[in-house]
């Protein structure tokens, strides 16, 4: 018995220095047959929860990059070079996340990273990757301050030049919810409610503001426990101030019931949130009475897209095993901006780490239509085509509304 | 004065709820002097409970005659989970030191959480429950008819030997033929029991005569027959029930939030008096409460198995010395805290539109709270204890202006009148003054 334990923490020890010095040994051996042959190896990771409840949008992100990748090395796109895909699994949690980005910041074949799919996890990744001017661009953060910095309201600096993304950020999402329920909608007076966490006290902050800036009035202000699950007094603090439309910040699994008991206590407006509560999963907790609830949603529906039908029957005939989700086309994306930018640094490259600082120069330069519309980024590192959607469900299902370019004013 | 109105129904609302969850453990307490830390689970199992039953029987229907079998859904899933806890965890420990029961208690909350968590979408596990439950049975069948008192304090295990060894390789001679061939037609299936139940006579009898000189009476071969027998049709029996019910529902993963089935009458669009909303399950959590403190007054005060459980709470000792087995009305306690837990479980479900396996943690806490609040041990304190609680909630939240008011401050409120309560009268709203508890 006491044999046997010496024996596994010896072979998790082996196991454990493996891991460790796997990176180096393995690019050790890449090099050694680069130096005969003609191409040489480049690498682009993915950071994204490959495990775990949201899995099915990291896999989508994986498998949309590896499309990238192949089409890149079929067309023979940067001469000399073969790309691969690292994917390494977050598990949607920070630590994880970290782990994933220090494996990949010490491989010198990587070039690029795409990912992460949560803000939190990039909050942890973004400093790793940045000493070693590894360029990571993410298809999902939506957190303003990834790239304008903790005091992006007042005062945006950013503060890692390598990082960039193909999605919009909170700081349009509110504003455009604004425009939508002021302009189009009507609404004069709305409450609004969050979770209290940064995503929904973010989302709800810019809302605010772009809707008093219209003219309209927030008649109520509250906010939720995310533990909670029984929201009966601040719907009742909410009710009297008869708003035509709540405002939630905040994730499915409150918003759900939140709509569904606000609409049981005789406060029959719908609710509206961001890209957090637009899930199916939003209609099966909210009930028959979800209907004419509102989402936004960053970017154009995928599957409505022109330049995207290529993207998804190319995905298809792929046979992944899993859908390429709602980051896909955002995940091809990313990945052709890194490959894009490749075509110019690596061109007179000797090897990998050489060429990173000119791939990020060249990222913030990069200009091509995608798929999910024209991916080019600004001094930020964000994307400009700021094109947002609005969903509504009707009939048990989410369905779209309009989709527009965000003008800021 | 619409808007205290509101809130006041609001925190009666969430107060009942409280108070049905609290007299769970309260009424523990004031017998064995444990705080139960697992009694949130229980809760949470019965609304899981009051689901089951809603999936496997009524998937679909709104009628609201579906409410009270899930009710007793709910009290038989969360009845079986209080006094299997006790059985298995606390009685080992009646004379251990207070903190190893505690511990316990949380061990158990963790387990059956992360039970209801991982294993609620795979019902394969029933299967495991199933056959358990089918050795039990037998082995039960069996000691009736040989007339011997198993769970008698002297009976050993070379006692019980036969009859276990009996029920248990009948079991395991159904299961191997079951799992190389599932699809065996009726009479071979005749076959199979009737092989199980010979097979498991013969190893009984074995076993009897390889503790015969220790054993204190000699099982006749008509139990050890009586057990096999027993324990492979009911393991035929619970087989089918799993092949054709609980294997062919679509179970939700516990994993996320679980929508709760909403019934007519009890669930829909709130009822308007004057200014004030009622929600219908509001209505019925209220109700709940009330009948139940009702019965449970009856209960307690007038019958035998009440008086017992009052003597018990006042002197274990005596109180086994006049005659009340103790045993029982520990079980007894359990039980009785499980079943309102369970009618909890249920409006929990119908108030909310969902369930979740974390719902009992806080649900728990609150209603702990509510306990000390109104005085732990006494059972109308609980009720009490939980009906101010909610209201301080609700409110806490309409009232107090500024910075540190609205919902994001009800808890702290809450606990901050528990604090004062405990500093001036440290025996809670309703507590007799004791000398000796902890």
């Amino acid at each position: 018995m006491h044999q046997r334990s010496v024996v596994r923490v010896g072979a998790s020890l082996i196991v454990a220095s493996l891991a460790l010095t796997a990176c180096g040994s393995r690019s050790g051996n890449d090099s050694g047959g680069n130096s005969g042959g003609s191409t040489k190896t480049a690498k682009i990771g993915v950071i994204a929860p490959l495990s775990g409840d949201l899995s099915a949008l990291g896999l989508g992100i994986q498998h949309s990059v590896e499309l990238a990748v192949k089409q890149a090395n079929d067309s023979n796109a940067i001469p000399g070079w073969k790309l691969e895909v690292d994917a390494k699994d977050d598990e949607a949690k920070t630590e994880p996340g970290k782990n994933a980005a220090t494996a990949l910041a010490s491989d010198k074949d990587v070039i690029g990273v795409v990912g992460t799919l949560n803000t939190s996890v990039s909050q942890q990744v973004q400093p790793v990757l940045a000493p070693k001017n590894i360029v990571q661009v993410s298809p999902a953060n939506t957190g303003p301050g990834l790239t304008q910095g903790a005091k992006w309201q007042t005062d945006p600096k950013r503060p890692y030049p390598t990082y960039f993304r193909t999605c919009t950020t909170d700081a349009v999402q509110g504003p455009f919810a604004a425009r939508y329920l002021y302009e189009t909608a009507k609404i004069t007076k709305v409450a609004t409610i969050h979770d209290k966490k940064a995503y929904g006290q973010g989302l709800v902050g810019t809302f605010t503001e772009e809707f008093k800036k219209l003219g309209g009035q927030v008649v109520s202000a509250q906010t939720i426990n995310p533990d909670d699950s029984n929201y009966q007094a601040v719907i009742s603090a909410v009710k009297p101030s008869n708003p035509q439309a709540v405002y939630y910040g905040g994730e499915y699994p409150n918003a759900g019931p939140l709509s569904q008991q606000m609409k049981a206590a005789g406060l029959n407006v719908p609710l509206m949130g961001g890209d957090g509560i637009f899930d199916p999963k939003y209609i099966t907790l909210a009930g028959k009475t979800s209907d004419g609830d509102l989402a936004t949603s960053v970017g154009a529906p995928v599957d409505s897209l022109e330049s995207a039908k290529k993207f998804v029957s190319d995905y298809n005939a792929q046979n992944y095993k899993e859908p390429y989700a709602a980051y896909g086309g955002y995940s091809y994306d990313a990945a052709n901006a890194i490959i894009n930018a490749l075509k110019t640094s690596l061109k007179d490259a000797k090897d990998v780490e050489s060429a990173r600082q000119a791939t990020v120069d060249a990222v913030g330069k990069v200009s091509f239509d995608g798929v999910t519309g024209k991916v080019a980024f600004d001094q930020y590192g964000d994307t400009t085509s700021k094109v947002l959607t609005v969903y509504k469900v009707a009939g048990g299902k989410w369905a779209t509304v309009e989709t527009k370019d965000f003008e800021s004013k | 004065m619409d808007q205290f109105l509101q809130q006041l129904v609001n925190g009666l609302t969430l107060g009942s709820l409280y108070a049905l969850i609290a007299v769970g453990y309260t009424v523990v307490y004031g017998i064995v002097q444990l705080i139960n830390f697992a009694h949130g689970e229980v809760f949470m199992i019965g609304a899981f409970g009051a689901l089951t039953t809603y999936l496997l029987f009524f998937n679909g229907k709104t009628s609201v005659w579906i409410l009270p079998v899930m009710i007793v859904g709910a009290m038989i899933a969360s009845v079986g989970t209080a006094v299997a806890m006790e059985r298995v965890a606390y009685r080992p420990l009646r004379n251990a030191p207070r903190l190893a029961p505690l511990i316990t208690a949380i061990g158990i909350s963790v387990f059956l959480q992360e039970f209801v968590r991982l294993f609620y979408d795979q019902p394969q596990w029933t299967v495991v429950v199933l056959t358990g439950l089918a050795i039990g049975v037998g082995y039960l069948i069996g000691g009736r008819v040989a007339k011997i008192d198993l769970s008698h304090p002297v009976s050993k295990w070379f006692d019980r030997a036969p009859l276990l060894g009996a029920a248990g390789s009948a079991v395991a001679v159904w299961v191997v033929v079951r799992l190389v061939n599932p699809d065996l037609n009726a009479l071979l299936i005749v076959g199979v029991v009737v092989l199980g139940a010979l097979v498991g006579t013969a190893i009984g009898w074995l076993a009897g005569a390889a503790v015969r000189r220790r054993a204190r009476s000699q099982t006749p071969v008509p139990a050890i027959a009586a057990a096999a027998a027993g324990a492979v049709v009911i393991a035929e029996v619970s087989w089918v029930l799993y092949e054709k019910l609980i294997s062919n529902v679509d179970w939700p993963s516990a994993k996320l939030r679980i929508p709760f089935p909403q019934i007519d009458v009890v669930t829909g669009t709130a009822l308007q008096v004057g200014g004030v909303t009622i929600q219908r399950s509001a209505i019925f959590t209220i109700g709940a409460l009330a009948v139940c403190s009702v019965l449970l007054w009856f209960f307690v005060n007038r019958t035998r198995m009440g008086r017992g459980m009052q003597a018990v709470s006042q002197d274990p000792d005596t109180a086994r010395l006049m005659g009340i087995n103790v045993d029982r009305i520990i079980v007894v306690a359990f039980a009785l805290g499980a079943v309102l837990a369970a009618i909890a479980g249920v409006s929990q479900g119908l108030q909310n539109t969902n369930i979740e396996f974390r719902m009992g943690f806080l649900a728990g806490l609150k209603a702990f709270t509510a306990a000390v609040l109104g005085g732990i041990g006494n059972i109308f304190g609980a009720v009490v204890g939980g009906l101010v609680l909610g209201v301080i909630e609700a409110m806490a939240t309409q009232y107090i202006p500024g910075q540190f008011g609205g919902s994001t401050w009800k808890d702290v409120w809450a606990f901050v009148i528990l604090i004062l309560v405990l500093v001036f009268r440290p025996q809670g709203l309703l507590g007799a003054r004791v000398v000796d508890r902890a």
